[in-house]
């Protein structure tokens, strides 16, 4: 389920196209269409994510953890996952 | 006061080389004139290598001044309606302190602070910014334009307040110490705009030049001769924003160089 305003969305296409162009050295491939639908999808794709993740753990930890503290471990997990 | 026309011309646009005095700038303030027969998406007026301002999705209300920092953003986006069909003044500011602002104005309302949809400061010292400037690209950088005339684009390299800009709204071109880039773009047609700054940061014009009379700016260009029959037709007091603003006197035109006058 899509969970972002379209003002929302827009913000994230707005970001990803500065560093995108700016990185890309001034060129862009991807017209503003294309970062908004990509968004939208990211949009859903993450909340199917969080959805499956709240899922995934264990009983305690899940019903007494709070969401900051649920994203907290991720984000740790996802960082030793990093190279 | 001619304008450069963009008219949605696949390729035409204004650059000028990157060089020192307009690279890497910490703070900065930028203005012009523009007049838009519409608006599209990801239209860029002004683009520098991770500082510009684009209108990302077309719409009149939608100009987003962005800056790059090392650790965020700095960005502002407007939430102004900014009409097609009429000359609007706008400007925009930045400095790690205060971030970006932008701030519009017409040729009868004095300039005032936008309201934004976002702005942030962003965080981190600002990235270097030494690629090519351009004025009026496209979403790619290379085609596509903005459909819309450009009368004149000036660059400094400090923050103004808004008494300031207020200042350039209805001023003459002219040249502050911290003014970098001053480009009358409907000068004369050339295929190089001078750099009216003095710091040599000639425009060049990709594809072919196009200029615009449209509805005039009564502005009074540096290097030429004022209206003055324009200037004194209007009503009692000057015309009401250069009175509103208390520049009439100022702006009254006097005869130089044609006789009585000694160059010592």
């Amino acid at each position: 389920m899509a969970l972002l305003t379209a003002d929302q969305r827009r913000q994230v296409a707005r970001r990803f196209a500065e560093v995108e162009f700016r990185d890309n050295n001034q060129t862009a491939n991807l017209d503003v269409d294309d970062l908004m639908a990509a968004a939208q999808e990211a949009d859903i794709y993450q909340d199917s994510v969080t959805v499956a993740y709240n899922t995934a753990l264990p009983l305690r930890f899940r019903n007494n953890a709070t969401a900051r503290q649920k994203n907290l471990l991720l984000r740790l997990v996802m960082e030793e996952h990093a190279p | 006061m001619s304008a450069f026309d963009f008219n949605n011309t696949s390729g035409r646009y204004v650059e000028a080389a990157g060089s020192s005095s307009i690279n890497n700038f910490t703070a900065l303030t930028f203005w012009l004139w523009f007049y838009a027969d519409a608006f599209q998406s990801g239209d860029r007026w002004w683009s520098k290598f991770g500082q510009e301002l684009i209108n990302n999705f077309g719409d009149a209300d939608d100009f987003y001044l962005s800056i790059d920092r090392a650790t965020t953003l700095a960005e502002a986006a407007s939430n102004e309606n900014f009409a097609t069909g009429k000359w609007w003044f706008l400007a925009g500011t930045y400095d790690e302190s205060d971030g970006p602002r932008l701030f519009k104005g017409d040729l009868d309302t004095a300039v005032a602070e936008c309201a934004y949809t976002t702005r942030n400061v962003g965080a981190g010292a600002t990235n270097s910014s030494t690629g090519v400037l351009r004025v009026g690209t496209g979403y790619n950088f290379t085609t596509g334009q903005p459909d819309a005339r450009v009368a004149l684009f000036g660059l400094r390299n400090d923050r103004l307040t808004l008494t300031q800009i207020r200042r350039l709204q209805y001023a003459p071109l002219m040249a502050e110490s911290a003014t970098k880039l001053l480009w009358w773009l409907g000068y004369n047609g050339l295929t190089n705009v001078p750099d009216l700054s003095g710091n040599l940061n000639t425009g060049t014009v990709a594809g072919s030049v196009a200029l615009a009379n449209g509805v005039p700016i009564e502005l009074i260009p540096l290097f030429t001769r004022p209206n003055y029959a324009a200037v004194e037709a209007a009503p009692a007091g000057g015309h009401p924003a250069m009175r509103r603003l208390g520049l009439f006197d100022y702006m009254r035109p006097v005869e130089i160089g044609r006789q009585n006058v000694r160059i010592f």
